[in-house]
C-alpha cells in the first residue's frame, strides 16, 4: 500500500498514517505557504492528513497531493535538496515530522514497519 | 547533489563568534552541524510566515533577513532586520505560539535550522547556549523598547537620522574620511515602515539628508558622509 512517487513521495496506508500522526505534533496551516523551496532541504517532513498540498517546478503545479502522503522526510534525513518546491494550502491539515522525532521514531519502533519505512528513507 | 555538510558545518561558519553556539567545543558543534539543516534562501524567499506553527529555530549563517508583519489592512511593516549571527523563531519557540511575524530573505541569504527538540536539549544541557539565547532576547527587547519610545517621542527626521545610524552600527562599511557605505539592499518603502512613515515623506527627509551633506547615494545604496550631524539630528538619549 506504499509506493515510491515522483519527488520522493510517499502515499501510506491508514494504519501507518494513524500510528505516526498519534506520536508527532499535528496543526492545521491556516494560510496558504511554502513548505519549503526546490534545490533546498525541508526543514521538517510532512505527513498529510487533511486538505492539499501542491508540489511545484519553475512555479508551475506539477502534482497536488491528498490525504496520506508523507514528503519531505528522505530529503531532510539524507540531507539532499528537493526536486520540487512544496506549496501548502489554506485549512490543510499536516502532521510534522522533525529530525528529533524521526531518529526517536526508529529508536522506538526499531522492529515495526514503521520504524523500518524511516530506515528506508534515510538511505540515500 | 548532496548539499556539503563540511562546508556548512558550525566551525565553519562565516558569523563564526557571532551566534549563541559560539562558546561551544568543537566537539560539541559538531553533533549541532549534524542535526542542523542549511539552507540557502533566495530573495524573496520566506522562511516562515506569520500565522503558522513554529518547529525549531532559525540561525542567520550570512545574508539579511526581514521580519515583517502584516496588519489587518495588508500592510506590511518591518519589525527588525537580522543579519549573521543572529537566531530567528525563538520566542515563538519559547511560547509555544504561532508565528507573530513573517520572516523573508532581503538578499540571498544562508540560514541553518535547528528543530524544536533538539535545541531544547541543547539549551537544557549547556548553560552557554541558554545564556547566549537570554542575551539576545534582552537585545531584541531594549531595541523594541527604544523603538516605540522613537515612535511615540521622536518626529520622522529624528527617527530616519537614528535608522540611518542604526543601519551604520549593523552593516556600514568604512570607506574612510568618516564614510560608512550602508550594505544593505532595502528599498524607500521598507525604510519607511521601519520608521513608521509615508514612502513620500522619507524620500522628501533623505533629499533633506543629502541637501545637508549628511549622506550620500550611490544608486540604490546610502553612504554616511556626515555621522557627527546624524547624532546631532537624531537626538538621541543614553
Amino acid at each position: 500500500m506504499r509506493k515510491l512517487e515522483n519527488g520522493n513521495v510517499l502515499t501510506l496506508d491508514k494504519n501507518t498514517v494513524d500510528e505516526i500522526s498519534s506520536h508527532a505534533d499535528v496543526h492545521t496551516y491556516p494560510l496558504q505557504s511554502n513548505l519549503y523551496y526546490e534545490g533546498q532541504i525541508p526543514v521538517v517532513g510532512y505527513l498529510l492528513l487533511e486538505g492539499h498540498i501542491q508540489l511545484l517546478k519553475n512555479k508551475k503545479v506539477k502534482s497536488v497531493l491528498s490525504k496520506g502522503t508523507l514528503l519531505g522526510v528522505h530529503e531532510l534525513m539524507t540531507n539532499s535538496p528537493a526536486q520540487y518546491s512544496a506549496q501548502i494550502l489554506p485549512n490543510t491539515k499536516v502532521c510534522f515530522l522533525d529530525k528529533s522525532t524521526i531518529l526517536e521514531f526508529i529508536h522506538e519502533h526499531d522492529t515495526e514497519d514503521v520504524g523500518d519505512l524511516f530506515k528506508k528513507l534515510m538511505i540515500s | 547533489m548532496k548539499h556539503s555538510r563540511e562546508s556548512n558545518a558550525c566551525q565553519n561558519c562565516p558569523s563564526r563568534g557571532e551566534g549563541i553556539f559560539c562558546d561551544l567545543e568543537n566537539m560539541e558543534l559538531q553533533d549541532i552541524s549534524e542535526h542542523k539543516v542549511t539552507n540557502l534562501y533566495k530573495k524573496g524567499q520566506t522562511l516562515f510566515v506569520q500565522g503558522n506553527h513554529p518547529f525549531g529555530l532559525y540561525c542567520i549563517s550570512s545574508g539579511n533577513i526581514k521580519v515583517t508583519k502584516t496588519g489587518p489592512d495588508g500592510k506590511e511593516s518591518i519589525v527588525r532586520i537580522v543579519t549573521g549571527g543572529d537566531v530567528l523563531g525563538h520566542r515563538s519557540l519559547f511560547t509555544n505560539e504561532y508565528y507573530t511575524a513573517t520572516a523573508t530573505a532581503l538578499e540571498d541569504s544562508r540560514v541553518c535550522f535547528i528543530d524544536k527538540k533538539y535545541i531544547l536539549k541543547v539549551i537544557q544541557d549547556k548553560p552557554s547556549v541558554a545564556l547566549n539565547v537570554i542575551n539576545k532576547l534582552s537585545r531584541d527587547m531594549g531595541a523594541a523598547e527604544s523603538k516605540l519610545t522613537s515612535l511615540h517621542q521622536k518626529n520622522v527626521r529624528e527617527r530616519l537620522a537614528e535608522l540611518l545610524l542604526l543601519l551604520k552600527e549593523s552593516h556600514g562599511i568604512d570607506l574612510g574620511g568618516g564614510r560608512f557605505k550602508l550594505d544593505i539592499k532595502l528599498t524607500r518603502e521598507e525604510m519607511a515602515t521601519m520608521i513608521g512613515t509615508a514612502n513620500e515623506t522619507l524620500i522628501r527627509f533623505i533629499s533633506e539628508f543629502k541637501d545637508e551633506q549628511m549622506i550620500e547615494q550611490d544608486g540604490k545604496t546610502i553612504i554616511i558622509s556626515d555621522e557627527e550631524k546624524l547624532i546631532e539630528w537624531a537626538n538621541l538619549n543614553y
